[in-house]
């Protein structure tokens, strides 16, 4: 595929109908000259099989079975996903995730579009600093990043907590129920901003020039070629951003388990999905239990993502 | 609105001139403005840690947050992190396993995911649609499931414990081939391939000699997110290290707070705080160095002619 | 649409250019790192302070051992315990422990359970808090001490200590710490409110009231609806322990009898007069009530005071110990919060040597010299100890130069019965959730026992044991 429109990582944008001249080519080509691709592939699927593929159908076997401390393990087929898919806890917690993934996501991504928008047409003093500092809570786990902000919210003790109320506004409980949810949107957004910002800028930068350069001659203002030129040309890689920030917000863990550390009764027991896995799994020694949940967990999200997938196989990235 | 025109072939940054867009003036200025605030937003809680890592337990609940208050404790609390508690680990330790494992697991995660996303792209071998999907998959399954099967399979084949088996592991990058695969697909030109086969090219040879080079920028993007990835793991180490002089930072600094729990220097907080200071530094100074090279490398690739 | 011209030049470009030597450099650079991180030692002269003694490399009293000593490795997390480690060494040439660092409590209890599962890599001896040895003796996972001759110290153990750790003549795990609690109370406040101090729960409520009648803003002591261990030990205390197990299939839950409800109806009613806080336990806001005098007391346990002295400020000295209240006039019970025992693990390739030093650790005066020390200081439940005037005589800036540590000692030794079910794991992750709902204030202490009941009862049978209640 020849390189119609220049692009940088990690995205290009393809225009439809490639370079007709390939095809022929490639098709003479089609037969015998393939199989190379397998060995090149066959590293990473070896190490994939055996740390990730293995495992995970070892766990998906074990939902199958369920362990007594007294009387063993048996055979107990579906029972697990029944158990699982009638508890409330662990649909709450899907229902929470989902809520949570359709703020954070949209917001996050507008956000760092905003940003990167407006550091690509070059119209901030100090774009490079900003930039940079930006991407920096990449560099943060995100152990280190929810314990800071919980120390920084801490209610009554916190330097942000104690400004709220000798500004006036009383004492703001950031782990209520009402605000524990806008709270790790907060903390999630922090955490990566940048990230996707640096993604977007990126792919924006990769728009040719001179497109840019025609719209602005002829007369367009700036919000209309942002919105209405350069976010249609980068749709791919919006699209792909919001695939991998949606499977991290359904699979939200660290920010709400650090949180409850701090607050226990912030955090219920399958406030997320991830959290009920790891609480029957581990905390309850209920390992059949939680496989079978986390089995549920990815068909979720699966599902969810085969969404995007099928939009951005309409626009011709995977051949 | 239209002022002279001057399209200047201009630098990577503000490629068209300010001027063409018809902004008023005062937007740039509260574009910037807007920027400064979100700078403060990202910065305030790093500004925190460091402030922070300087004070006791007490300090930290009582004194004022953004500013130091005495004693001024930054070294002890340093050299607390290098105390060595009911054989907790010494934080030097962990810090080294910590770049033996990002750096030799970044390595060959790049490698791995060049090859893999060079053999994604550039071949239409049988089933090659429905392994990329598989490889996209495992994104989905999130680790605590895995721990105890992971864990059985270690110990089958003698991995519990092991160098390499935090390493191996942290070489699949779904995302790495992802990057890898988008990037190749946009470089490195069929008819440059073709052409070095009819010139006789074996297949590796093509692969070393003209598609890699293409994919620099690539690559060093793979490098840099599989440090971090790696870097900032918890969970699989956790998982298979039973042995604290084998613990990277993460685990390290988690076992040394629970330490800091018992016993009567039961001083948990700056462990936490200084601990976590010591782990973002490194990577914040790596960025700062690297970002250099990734940023510009990116563009340059990209730019044609 | 521009052509792909530019491929021929933009490779020629790459490999000559600066993209191509700076990713050699980078590559060099990291392999160079690698080889002299795996070379290089730790704990280098750039440590800004040299480390505590016995740190030699990362694992800890690994040096020191002599040739031929059967080696042995030891799970266990709490301060000081490398030094304990470092002593039995020097001591005894013939055995040479390893102390790691698998983890602590719960984090080490889950890694035992998958070594075990796996059948390889477990330990031989392994810190276990008594809560969570039934839950291992159930899978027939520790090894029976007394036929190692274990049991000769039973006299030299606080007698509740020892019950939670033996089935019949079986011992599967040799004491080691203990937690009584006693009523700590801030004597300054106590005499200016005109408080005596209460010797009964009845007497204890009254107190309670005149305390917030006087001041609306102080409370008598604070109660964690979600600490687990706290609310057990003092349900302990009080009669009303919930679980009664005494080995096999049949297991024994009542939340809902006679005394528990009354324990939830006594402390609800505190909570609802605004008589106690509901702080977490070891939180600032803890700290901050009791060194405010929004907290007059703290039923604390042994090891309480020495945190506790690093967390405030305005009230050191002032604080004193006095045995619990009672639920009856008269008597003399105490309840225990933590502790841990040390076990032999099945598969000890030396479970002699285990069992010798799991005995010496727990029951030797050398070992409690420094267990007691300033750097580990557990509270032991070592009787000659206990009994040690010196012991007794030791003071705390913290409460001046009264005499807790006597206080503590005494409840050790009248500690109430408590007989640990195997489930304690899967109890304390669901607690939290389940009594969130109290410390809110949307529900109260009696309703999130019946929900805890139903959880805990429904748990029990899926894991397949028989169920009674109370």
């Amino acid at each position: 595929m020849a390189v119609t429109q220049p692009s940088a990582v990690p995205e290009p944008a393809v225009p439809k109908g490639g370079m007709p001249a390939q095809r022929p080519t490639r098709r003479r080509r089609a037969r015998g000259r393939q199989w190379p691709g397998a060995v090149f592939v066959a590293p990473h699927l070896a190490i994939l099989t055996l740390f990730m593929i293995v495992p995970t159908g070892y766990a998906v076997y074990d939902s199958l079975f369920t362990s007594k401390l007294v009387g063993g393990t048996r055979f107990s087929g579906l029972e697990n996903y029944r158990t699982v898919l009638s508890s409330s806890e662990f649909w709450g917690g899907v229902w929470r995730v989902l809520l949570f993934a359709v703020v954070q996501v949209p917001l996050t991504l507008a956000i760092a579009f905003f940003f990167a928008a407006i550091f690509d047409a070059g119209v901030v003093r100090f774009g490079k600093f900003f930039r940079t500092v930006f991407f920096i809570p990449f560099a943060v786990p995100g152990v280190v990043a929810a314990v800071m902000w919980s120390f920084l919210l801490l209610p009554g003790f916190g330097p942000y907590s104690r400004t709220l109320s000798s500004l006036g506004f009383g004492h703001v409980d950031f782990f209520s129920a009402k605000l524990i949810l806008p709270t790790i949107v907060l903390i999630v957004i922090w955490e990566w901003t940048g990230y996707n910002m640096t993604i977007l800028y990126a792919s924006l930068k990769s728009i040719p020039r001179d497109v840019t350069e025609a719209a602005v001659i002829d007369g367009a203002p700036l919000r209309t070629i942002i919105l209405k030129m350069k976010l249609p040309m980068v749709r791919p890689t919006i699209v792909m951003l919001v695939f991998i920030n949606m499977v991290g917000a359904l699979q939200l863990f660290t920010e709400p388990s650090i949180l409850s550390s701090f607050q226990p009764q912030a955090v219920s027991y399958g406030f997320t999905p991830t959290l009920y896995v790891y609480n029957t799994a581990v905390g309850s020694s209920e390992y059949n239990l939680g496989a079978a949940a986390a089995v549920v967990l990815a068909l979720i999200i699966g599902l969810i993502s085969l969404g995007a997938f099928a939009v951005r196989r309409r626009n011709g990235e995977f051949r | 609105m239209k002022h002279g025109i001057q399209v200047k072939h201009a630098t990577d940054e503000g490629a068209v001139p300010v001027r063409l867009y018809g902004l008023r003036r005062g937007t740039t200025t509260v574009l910037t403005l807007i920027c400064a605030g979100f700078a403060v937003f990202i910065l305030a809680p790093l500004v925190w840690l460091l402030i922070n890592a300087t004070k006791t337990q007490q300090g930290v609940y009582s004194g004022p947050g953004f500013w130091f208050s005495r004693p001024f404790r930054l070294f002890q609390n340093l050299a607390d992190l290098g105390k060595d508690i009911s054989g907790a680990g010494v934080y030097l330790h962990w810090m080294q396993n910590t770049l033996v494992y990002a750096l030799a697991g970044a390595v060959g995660a790049t490698a791995l995911s060049a090859l893999a996303g060079y053999g994604f792209s550039r071949f239409r071998f049988r089933g090659a649609n429905s392994l990329f999907y598989l490889v996209m998959a495992t994104l989905l399954v999130p680790i605590t499931a895995l721990a105890l099967p992971l864990f059985l399979v270690y110990s089958k084949v003698g991995l519990v414990n092991s160098v390499w088996g935090m390493i191996l592991p942290s070489m699949v990058s779904p995302v790495g081939i992802y990057l890898m695969r988008t990037f190749i697909d946009a470089s490195v030109p069929q008819d440059m391939i073709s052409a070095a086969r009819i010139d006789g090219a074996g297949e590796l040879r093509v692969f070393f000699r003209i598609a890699l080079p293409l994919t620099m920028p690539g690559l060093v993007t793979v490098l840099l997110l599989s440090v971090v990835a790696i870097w900032n793991n918890y969970f699989l180490p956790l998982i298979i290290f039973s042995r604290n002089d084998l613990y990277p930072l993460t685990v390290g600094l988690s076992s040394l707070s629970q330490a800091a729990e018992t016993g009567t220097q039961a001083q948990l907080v700056p462990v936490l705080i200084t601990g976590g200071l010591v782990t973002v530094v490194p990577l914040i100074v790596l960025f700062l160095f690297l970002e250099r090279y990734f940023r510009g490398g990116a563009l340059r690739g990209s730019l044609t002619g | 649409m521009r052509t792909s011209h530019g491929g021929g030049g933009l490779a020629r470009r790459a490999i000559t250019g600066r993209g191509g030597r700076r990713l050699a450099g980078l590559t060099a650079a990291a392999l160079v790192a690698v080889s002299a991180a795996a070379c290089g030692s730790s704990g280098s002269g750039a440590q800004p302070a040299p480390a505590a003694a016995g740190a030699s490399s990362g694992a800890a009293a690994g040096a020191g051992c002599a040739a031929g000593a059967t080696p042995l490795t030891f799970w266990g997390w709490s301060a000081g315990y490398d030094l304990v480690v470092k002593e039995f060494n020097k001591t005894h040439p013939d055995i040479c422990v390893k102390l790691q660092n698998a983890g602590a409590t719960t984090a080490e209890y889950v890694k035992l359970n998958d070594v075990l599962k796996a059948g390889n890599g477990a330990p031989d001896v392994a810190q276990l808090e008594y809560f969570e040895v039934p839950s291992f003796e159930i899978t027939h996972s520790l090894l029976d001490l007394a036929q190692y001759g274990v049991s000769s110290s039973k006299p030299d153990i606080a007698p509740a200590a020892w019950s939670q750790v033996s089935q019949g003549s079986a011992l599967y795990a040799m004491p080691v710490d203990l937690g009584p609690l006693a009523l700590y109370y801030n004597s300054k406040q106590f005499s200016a409110a005109g408080l005596t101090v209460p010797t009964t729960w009845d007497q204890f409520s009254a107190a309670a009231d005149k305390l917030h009648g006087a001041d609306p803003k102080a409370a008598i002591t604070n109660f964690d609806p979600e600490s687990t261990q706290d609310v057990l030990a003092l349900m302990q205390q009080y009669g009303a322990f919930p679980f009664t197990y005494s080995g096999g299939q049949s297991l024994g839950i009542d939340f809902t009898g006679a005394a528990q409800t009354a324990f939830a109806n006594y402390w609800q009613g505190l909570i609802d007069k605004h008589e106690v806080t509901t702080a977490a336990d070891f939180s600032p806001a803890q700290w901050s009530n009791l060194d405010s005098g929004a907290d007059a007391a703290r039923l604390s346990p042994a090891w309480g005071p020495v945190g506790m002295q690093l967390s405030i400020k305005n009230t050191i000295g002032d604080w004193r110990a006095a045995p619990m209240p009672q639920a009856q006039a008269g008597q003399n019970l105490a309840g225990n919060w933590g502790g841990s025992t040390l076990a032999v693990v099945k598969g000890s390739k030396h479970a002699k040597q285990a069992a010798e030093f799991a005995q010496w650790f727990g029951g030797s005066a050398d070992a409690w010299k420094i267990l007691s020390g300033p750097v580990a200081g557990a509270f032991p439940g070592y009787v000659p100890l206990l009994n040690d005037p010196a012991f007794q005589s030791t003071t705390l800036p913290i409460s001046a130069d009264s005499k807790s540590n006597a206080v503590f000692a005494d409840a050790a030794q009248h500690l109430a019965q408590t007989q640990w079910p195997p489930i304690m794991t899967a109890a304390l992750t669901q607690w939290t959730s389940t009594f969130a709902g109290v410390t809110k204030g949307t529900e109260t202490l009696p309703q999130a026992f019946q929900t805890f009941q139903k959880q805990m009862t429904d748990y029990a049978k899926a894991q397949g044991f028989t169920v009674t209640n109370g």
